[in-house]
């Protein structure tokens, strides 16, 4: 195995000093929201008010093995086991209190904000927060054709919402909006999101410079800190770090043997899985989990290029868009087979997976892998099969 | 009268016998997914809509195509998609409601083929600009329609078939205040199999069979006061098993809030202004459902109900794995004890039988109540 990247410690820092200025901005009563992936997190660091995203902390309590303890303390409160799993352990750690930093929770919200372009899952778990806390609900709708164009009165629709937002974030916060300033956070934030891109680009080279779980890890920045500067900083020395692995033709296994895509979700209480595979020279080169996180933008045009981020190819995908995103990039990445987490707590990006995998079978003759599990609940979850259903799978390709 | 809509109870269960009848008639037959797809401007484009429905049986064919963690109503249509059970359909049209609804429109697509479809992007929020957004895509689907069929769909055509399902709806709310009597002149199950019917037959017949139906109650005051009064709550079901286990045991349902029931014909579309944006009001803002309402406003919806027809107890009927019903269940149960209304939560799909354990439950509840 290549050593450790020497930008960890850097992600580390950033993560320990993101949470430590959430909990003083709390207690010193600068405003809170708490928002749903794809929610314009941009919008809020421009007017100052501090976001968290509680997939990203929900996936963090998983990785910390708290995922036990908190979803059954959601199904304590009477929630049903078969919800998302980032709904559970959230939910779980605000009825104990309970979570990976200091013991603590995370700090109550002062409003939360939800979209529906992801899944309609996020209404529901947010409509269940807000009224847990009694803390305002902020909708941004998403209307928009499955595997289709995005049509203007669809983007113009997401559109007005967020400029109609703002003037809602100001009333609940005090705090004022300032176009100027939403056009800083929004050129910080398209940067951030142009390095992810030449990130994931030099992630496709051969050999591979990265593994899965440094991919996953590297993505908090990407999640959390879109439009702050320290998140270009970053992702330019990961950049640097990545540049010059694939310049020396280092890999992140000595051989590379198999190169392999991931759908969708990481498996968060046990990303080690992914050592497994590269213990056989199995790597990932590519997925669409973290990038689904980036977009590029048009500083010029905020509110318009935020929409067409927030409602991107990807979220309106079916079949048909996310199979020919696959082929794209089994073919560009010189992709040998496809591994498939069927995720049991996600309807919206498990469901299809079978027929996207069947498609991709077909057209390309790719080897196909399905691990059953859950993202962030491990009670279902069991090892040793996914371990020997893995060495099976990667056998075929050692004939 | 078709014979086969003679006896309402058996039209469910003949349903597809019946569409091949029409079909063989020329009829061209439209699928529709959920309450929100606006069957009113099918209808005025010369197509017979059909609400795509399951199975109560064994899941055979889907299970290739749908992961296990799905609910068993997306298993059970698809799977009589698969097996050519729907292919008297001219096409199918799906409402963006839930992730599975939203999903399974492009599965169905890459699995079964079909001369037409559909997909609408509903909003979830109420506002004028919802409508408005909502408004522009019902005028496509309407366009898309006119292109399938060759027919006209303008003004006048919408607001005849409004004016047909206006009636209708004003039919099936006088069948269901008879339900909700004391003593119930007509009985939950009898009035959800009526109800049920109407999903599956033309707009004409159903009107019919109602008006004749409705005509025929003999009234009797005999038993007023004297069996517990409940109120059903949740998606829908493929059987009457549920209710029927629930009067048997002595209660009776005298309301409900489901996809099958009160949720599809309570309100009215307007009959005045511009056609397509009434239709667009009606089917967001006018269907409050928990796939995009708080359970903070639909709580007082539900409250409503449960003063206005004297309920004594609820019980919801859930399908497993369903996101938006399950994310409201703790609140409700609470809000429920707060009033010191019983609250029975069924977790179920479509081939749940009222049997063993679960007959004991229902007996145990009506029992607890009487």
């Amino acid at each position: 195995m290549s050593e450790k990247l020497a930008v960890y410690p850097k992600l580390g820092e950033l993560q320990e000093r993101y949470y430590k200025e959430l909990f003083e901005a709390s207690s010193q009563g600068r405003p809170v929201a708490w928002i749903t992936s794809m929610a314009p997190i941009e919008i809020l660091y421009a007017m100052d008010v501090f976001p968290v995203m509680p997939e990203n902390y929900a996936a963090l309590c998983a990785s910390r093995r708290l995922g036990v303890e908190l979803c059954e303390a959601a199904e304590a409160m009477g929630y049903s086991g078969d919800l998302c799993s980032y709904a559970k352990n959230t939910f779980g750690s605000m009825a104990k209190g309970t979570g990976p930093f200091d013991g603590k929770g995370l700090p109550r919200p002062d409003l939360l904000i939800a979209t529906g372009s992801a899944c309609s899952t996020h209404i529901k778990w947010f409509q269940a927060m807000s009224r847990y806390y009694g803390a305002p609900l902020l909708m941004v709708d998403a209307v928009y054709s499955v595997d289709g164009d995005l049509k203007p009165h669809h983007l113009d629709y997401f559109a007005r919402q967020l400029e109609a937002h703002v003037e809602e974030i100001s009333r609940h916060t005090g705090h004022p909006f300032d176009m100027d300033r939403l056009q800083e956070v929004v050129a910080i934030s398209d940067r951030t999101s142009e390095l992810w891109y030449e990130f994931s680009e030099l992630r496709g080279r051969i050999p591979t410079p990265v593994g899965a779980i440094d991919v996953f890890t590297m993505m908090f920045p990407l999640v959390t800190l879109c439009g702050k500067p320290e998140a270009i900083g970053f992702y330019e020395e990961l950049v640097d770090e990545v540049r010059q692995r694939v310049e020396k033709g280092i890999g992140v296994v000595p051989v590379e043997r198999v190169r392999l895509m991931w759908d969708i979700f990481p498996i968060w209480y046990n990303l080690k899985l992914f050592m497994h595979f590269e213990s056989r020279g199995a790597v990932f080169v590519t997925d669409l989990y973290a990038d689904a996180f980036a977009g590029r933008l048009d500083p010029s045009r905020p509110f318009e290029s935020l929409a067409r981020r927030y409602l991107n190819d990807f979220l309106r995908s079916g079949v048909r868009t996310r199979f020919e995103i696959y082929r794209k990039r089994a073919v560009d990445y010189k992709v040998q087979g496809a591994v498939f987490h069927s995720n049991r707590c996600c309807r919206y990006f498990t469901m299809g997976q079978l027929d996207v995998a069947r498609l991709l079978r077909q057209d390309l003759n790719l080897p196909i892998l399905f691990l059953d599990a859950d993202m962030a609940d491990p009670r279902v979850y069991d090892d040793a099969r996914l371990r020997a259903k893995i060495d099976a799978f990667l056998e075929m390709f050692e004939a | 009268m078709d014979p086969l809509c003679q006896d309402y109870r058996q039209i469910y269960a003949r349903r597809h016998e019946i569409a091949n009848r029409l079909r063989s008639e020329g009829k061209r037959i439209l699928g529709y997914f959920t309450v929100h797809v606006p069957e009113e401007i099918i209808h005025a484009s010369g197509m017979i809509p059909v609400r795509m429905r399951g199975h109560a049986e064994a899941v055979k064919s889907a299970s290739l195509c749908l992961n296990d963690f799905v609910c068993s109503y997306a298993k059970t249509c698809l799977d009589l998609g698969l097996q050519g059970t729907y292919n008297y359909l001219d096409g199918i049209v799906f409402a963006k409601t839930c992730d599975v609804m939203r999903n399974l429109y492009a599965i169905w697509l890459s699995n079964v083929s079909l001369p037409y479809s559909w997909f609408l992007p509903l909003p979830a929020s109420d506002g004028d600009e919802a409508v408005e957004c909502f408004r522009k895509d019902l005028e496509e689907f309407a366009r898309s329609l006119e292109a399938h069929t060759g027919r006209t769909v303008d003004h006048a055509s919408l607001r005849r078939s409004i004016g047909l399902y206006n009636q209708n709806r004003n039919l099936l709310r006088r069948l269901y205040a008879l339900r909700a009597e004391d003593p119930p002149q007509v009985s939950g199950s009898d009035a959800t199999a009526m109800a049920m019917a109407g999903l599956v037959i033309p707009r004409e017949a159903h009107n019919r069979l109602l008006e004749e139906f409705l005509a025929g109650i003999r009234r009797q005051n005999d038993r007023a006061g004297k069996r517990p009064r409940l109120f059903m709550y949740g998606n829908s079901f493929e059987s009457l098993e549920i209710i029927e286990a629930l009067e048997r045991a002595g209660a009776d349902v005298v309301m409900d809030y489901l996809e099958i029931g009160l949720q599809y014909f309570w309100q009215d579309v307007a009959e005045d202004g511009d056609p397509l944006r009434a239709l667009a009001a009606r089917y967001t803002r006018g269907i409050p459902a928990p796939w995009h309402t708080a359970f903070d406003r639909m709580k007082g919806v539900i409250a409503g109900w449960l003063e206005q027809y004297r309920v004594g107890g609820v019980v919801a009927v859930v399908q497993k794995y369903c996101d938006t019903y399950l994310y409201d269940i703790p609140d409700m149960e609470k809000t429920l004890q707060g009033m010191g209304i019983p609250f029975l939560m069924i977790e179920q799909d479509d081939s749940t039988r009222a049997t063993g354990q679960l007959m004991t439950r229902i007996e145990a509840f009506v029992e607890m109540i009487s």
